[in-house]
């Protein structure tokens, strides 16, 4: 019984060392951490610390870069407006949301039209809490006990529920239930744009009762002015207000660059493309505590970008296209007319100094230059210098050679001659100077491996197409020309397998293509066979919080899309081919631009039932 | 430096030389217009 019981004791006694071991050892762990965190590494748990701890929120947004011409006139600057902002702080209730929202409806004016039922019902719960809990009945809750349905489906059931009549608020809950809706809008914690362009006494009352609006506050925004009115406006974009914020279809994008729901972003052409350079940089708040803010940074304004348009030159070209189209439909004949186009391109560099279309609605002149880039158009004969190259190439024709012009008739085809005469036995350079037709049809011929003679068969053949269509798209016809704007169009790509189309299509009267793509053709041939990107960028500059263009940063280079490809020769004999179409007797663009100023272009005209017309020209 | 006018359905089919006169003037008064901004050089 003793030695059972000695037993006993050695057995606790050793278990108890066991256990003191490793008490002592775990304390010794604590000791060598607080060491640790006291002393060895304190400066660095401090820092995790107040990482840990740091809150930072972004200020209202920062006006955005200006914009300027090539001759640095400013063509979009930013106005300062007065605005109201509210910003949520962690504490604060819906119901202390609920009352500032009514203490500030009584002592401005707001326009609540866009206040949504959702936005109705939203406000009711926030203020009739209980009511709204009324309507999730116990089966709902024991859905959600049973993870079945979750709160968010709860929330959903309440807006579901309300019944119409208890949303049929008077005008003033209208005007509070809003400003609760722009109190909440985007992310909780970040500033919001509640009223822009306040009115003075509106501005003060907030200024002088922040204590009574806890979170409103006032600050001076910005707006987009455009000191030459509506010139060129369409194309400059435009710019979402705060209420709009980021657009919805492109949400993720903005929100992976950083930017808030309620962030103003250019959201049109120029202001779209050049977003990344224009927007400003909003200042920068470190949450403090509950009701403390600090200043980490000062908002900035955008770069400002500096385009190759020379806005005089643009506001004369609108104003003269505006004119005659007014005047042409007051001429015989032009039911169908309504609308012309002018592009004016560098073709050594691509920049464009002006673009315009103008269109008569209702016998209003309204703007039309987005078509240049959108709306397709036949082209008529002026696609026959590419015509020609390819002729040229294939060995289908050779420098200086001679043809008859006569009606050509092939079997299954109407007969098609060049115009009203034919033209006799003419060269190269006359077939472009007087835009022969039959000079065009008989290479087509030979470039389909056939030589004419009347009422031939022709075959089909779809390697002559691709031909064709190789050269074309080579100067950009049929193909984005690579604008520096957010929306183009390709053109039209006929599909129509009839060997007779090979005839309309290198004259110009079987594919479309946009005004844009036309004068990128015209441009790499007036530079000797270099296809540029157009563009309208030329220069950005650094954000100045002066009134002075800021520090310049890039210069927008020219971009060589592709050569074409044929041999200089070729090439320089259809630039001799569009001198004669300007200078020559019977060319049919003389008397397009005087003499003296070295003309050199193409003339074209659609064949269908109704007319286009469309001409350019090279000034050498 | 390269100048494109376009003026599309500027005509009646039974009256083609209309349709060129339109562009022609525009093209015209366009063109000294740009001469007057940047000279003839």
């Amino acid at each position: 019984m003793t030695k059972r019981k000695r037993n006993y004791e050695i057995i606790i006694n050793k278990r108890f060392i066991l256990l003191m071991i490793l008490i002592i050892f775990l304390f010794s762990l604590v000791v060598i951490k607080y060491i640790d965190v006291m002393l060895i590494n304190n400066k660095k748990y401090k820092e995790s610390l107040s990482v840990l701890n740091y809150s930072e929120v972004n200020g209202a947004s920062s006006p955005r870069g200006r914009i300027y011409d090539r001759n640095y006139n400013i063509i979009v600057d930013n106005k300062s407006l007065k605005i109201i902002t509210y910003q949520k702080s962690k504490k604060t209730s819906s119901k202390e949301m609920i009352d500032s929202a009514k203490l500030l409806s009584e002592h401005i004016s707001i326009d609540y039209n866009k206040l949504t039922n959702r936005n109705k019902k939203e406000y009711l719960c926030a203020k009739e809490k209980d009511y709204c809990s009324s309507l999730i009945n116990k089966k709902d809750k024991e859905k959600l006990e049973q993870r079945k349905i979750n709160q968010k489906d709860i929330y959903e059931l309440k807006m579901e529920r309300i019944p119409d009549e208890k949303i049929d608020f008077s005008d003033e809950e209208k005007k509070v239930a809003y400003i609760y809706y722009l109190m909440n809008k985007g992310y909780t914690y970040e500033e919001k744009t509640i009223k822009s362009d306040v009115t003075d006494e509106e501005y003060a009352y907030v200024s002088e009762n922040s204590n009574l609006l806890p979170g409103f506050n006032t600050k001076i925004d910005w707006e987009r002015v455009y000191p030459y009115g509506d010139v060129f406006k369409t194309i400059l974009g435009k710019v979402s207000s705060s209420q709009q914020g980021i657009p919805k279809e492109e949400k993720e994008y903005y929100l992976s660059k950083g930017y808030s729901l309620n962030d103003r972003v250019g959201i049109s052409y120029l202001e779209k493309e050049y977003e990344e350079y224009l927007h400003g940089e909003k200042a920068k708040y470190e949450v403090v505590n509950s009701h403390e803010m600090k200043l980490v940074k000062e908002g900035l304004r955008g770069k400002d970008i500096v385009l190759s348009i020379d806005i005089n030159l643009q506001k004369d070209v609108e104003e003269i296209i505006s004119e005659y189209v007014r005047n042409t439909k007051g001429e015989p004949n032009t039911e169908y007319y309504d609308h012309s186009t002018v592009i004016i391109q560098d073709p050594n560099t691509g920049e464009i100094l002006a673009m315009a279309s103008k269109r008569l609605v209702d016998g209003e002149i309204v703007d039309n230059t987005t078509s240049i880039l959108t709306s397709p158009i036949m082209p008529g004969s002026v696609v026959k210098g590419a015509s020609m190259l390819v002729g040229y190439n294939t060995g289908a024709v050779h420098i200086g050679e001679t043809m008859l012009d006569e009606c050509v008739k092939v079997a299954g085809v109407q007969e098609k001659c060049s115009s009203v005469d034919n033209l006799g036995v003419i060269n190269d350079i006359t077939a472009l100077a007087k835009s022969s037709n039959v000079y065009q049809f008989k290479i087509a011929i030979r470039v389909n491996g056939q030589e004419y003679r009347r009422d031939m068969k022709m075959n089909f053949n779809q390697n002559s197409f691709d031909t064709y269509r190789k050269m074309y798209r080579s100067f950009g016809l049929g193909e984005k020309t690579g604008i520096d704007l957010p929306v183009e169009s390709n053109g039209y790509t006929s599909k129509d397998k009839a060997a007779g189309n090979l005839l309309d299509y290198v004259m110009g009267q079987y594919e479309t293509y946009t005004p844009i793509q036309l004068s990128q053709y015209i441009s790499t041939i007036a530079n000797g066979g270099e296809r540029l990107e157009p563009h309208l960028l030329k220069e950005i500059h650094s954000s100045s919080q002066t009134d002075e263009i800021g520090v310049l940063e890039q210069k927008k280079e020219r971009k060589k899309l592709n050569n074409i490809n044929t041999q200089e020769k070729y090439i320089n004999r259809v630039k001799e081919g569009f001198i004669a179409v300007t200078n020559s007797p019977g060319g049919y663009g003389v008397g397009y631009m005087d003499s003296w100023m070295k003309p050199a272009g193409k003339t074209g005209t659609s064949q269908r039932l109704l007319l286009d017309t469309l001409h350019m020209i090279i000034q050498k | 430096m390269s100048i494109v006018v376009t003026s599309p359905n500027s005509s009646h089919p039974s009256t083609i030389e209309y349709n060129s006169l339109v562009t022609y003037h525009l093209t015209q008064a366009i063109a000294r217009k740009y001469g007057d901004l940047y000279g003839y050089q």
